[in-house]
C-alpha cells in the first residue's frame, strides 16, 4: 500500500502550452463575435418584423404608452391597474413585441 | 506548483475591464494543472481532456464573477472541470463510467498492460482501469495536495463518497499492480525454462 502511495505522489509529467492559452484566447474572441453576430441579428429581425406589422404612427403610439407605463412607476399604481396594463399589453402583440425587443436590447447591451 | 502573487489583480483586471491581457496570464499560469488534471480525469483520452480543459477556461472567463475568491482559483477551474466531464459523459450518455461498480478488476485488460504497468511502475497505465471519480480523488490528494474535505467541497460530493472513492481506487492500484507484478514474473519464469 505504501508503494501505491509513494507513486500516487509522483510528479505529474509536464504539459507543454503549444499554443494552449492561444486556442482559448482565440476561443473566447470567436465565441463572443459570434454571439455578438447572434444577437444583432436578431435584434434588426424583430424591428423588422415589428415595423412590417405596425405603421410608423401606430408604432410611435404604442411607445408612447409604453413610456407613459413606466414613467409612472408601479408604486403609484394599484394592483389592479397593473394587472390591468399587462392583460392590455400581453392582448396587443405589437406591444408584446415592444417588450421583448426592448429586453433582449437591455440584457444584451448588459451583457456586451 | 509557484503561486501567482498577483492572481486577484488579474482576475479583477477581467472582471472590471474585460482585460483579455490579464486572463491569458491566467490560463498560461493555469493550462498545465488544469490540463493534467483533465488528463487525469478523461484518461487515456487525451484529446478529449484538451477539448475539456479549453471549455474550461471558456466556462471560467464567462463565470468569472461567480468565483466569490475564498478558495483557491485552481480548485474553482478543478470543479468547473469537473462539471464539463459529467455534462460530456451525459451528453454520450456515459455516466455508468463515472461510478457503476464493475465487480473485479478485468484481469484480461490488466494483463495487456501488465508489462507496462510493471516495467515502469507506470501510474498512468494503471490509473486507466480506474473509474473517473476514483482516479480523480486521488490525483486531487496525492499529486495536488487537496484534503479529502477541500475534495468534497469542489467537487460537491459527500465526504464520505471522496474517501470511499480514495479507498477504492487505492485497492484498486494495489491489486493491479500485484496482479501486473505476478503476469511478469510468470513471463520470466516460462522465458528462464525456455
Amino acid at each position: 500500500m505504501n508503494n501505491v502511495d509513494h507513486l500516487l505522489s509522483l510528479p505529474l509529467k509536464k504539459v507543454k502550452d503549444d499554443q494552449f492559452s492561444v486556442q482559448v484566447l482565440k476561443r473566447i474572441n470567436h465565441y463572443y463575435r459570434w454571439r455578438s453576430l447572434v444577437l444583432k441579428s436578431l435584434s434588426l429581425a424583430l424591428f423588422l418584423l415589428f415595423i412590417a406589422v405596425s405603421s410608423p404612427v401606430l408604432l410611435l403610439a404604442k411607445l408612447y404608452t409604453l413610456s407613459e407605463f413606466f414613467a409612472l412607476k408601479f408604486t403609484y399604481l394599484s394592483q389592479v391597474d397593473i394587472n390591468t396594463v399587462l392583460s392590455q399589453i400581453t392582448q396587443q402583440p405589437i406591444l408584446a413585441l415592444v417588450f421583448i425587443l426592448s429586453l433582449i436590447m437591455i440584457f444584451g447591451l448588459q451583457e456586451n | 506548483m509557484n503561486s501567482l502573487t498577483n492572481e486577484s489583480e488579474l482576475i479583477a483586471k477581467v472582471l472590471i475591464s474585460n482585460d483579455q491581457h490579464a486572463f491569458s496570464q491566467l490560463v498560461k499560469h493555469y493550462q498545465q494543472a488544469v490540463r493534467q488534471y483533465c488528463r487525469r480525469l478523461c484518461a487515456p483520452d487525451i484529446n478529449l481532456a484538451d477539448d475539456i480543459a479549453q471549455e474550461t477556461f471558456m466556462q471560467a472567463y464567462r463565470k468569472l464573477k461567480l468565483f466569490s475568491g475564498k478558495g483557491k482559483f485552481q480548485g474553482w477551474l478543478f470543479r468547473i472541470a469537473y462539471f464539463q466531464f459529467l455534462q460530456y459523459l451525459r451528453k454520450f450518455k456515459k455516466a455508468q463510467s463515472l461510478t457503476s461498480e464493475d465487480g473485479n478488476i478485468n484481469d484480461i485488460e490488466v494483463i495487456g498492460h501488465a508489462q507496462q504497468v510493471a516495467d515502469n511502475r507506470d501510474i498512468e497505465a494503471a490509473m486507466v482501469h480506474l473509474k473517473a471519480n476514483e482516479r480523480i480523488c486521488l490525483t486531487m490528494q496525492y499529486s495536488f495536495g487537496y484534503s479529502q474535505t477541500e475534495i468534497s467541497e469542489i467537487l460537491q460530493m459527500p465526504l464520505g463518497s471522496v474517501k470511499s472513492y480514495s479507498k477504492r481506487g487505492k485497492d484498486k492500484l494495489t491489486e493491479i499492480f500485484q496482479l501486473a507484478e505476478n503476469r511478469t514474473e510468470q513471463t520470466a519464469n516460462i522465458n528462464g525454462a525456455a
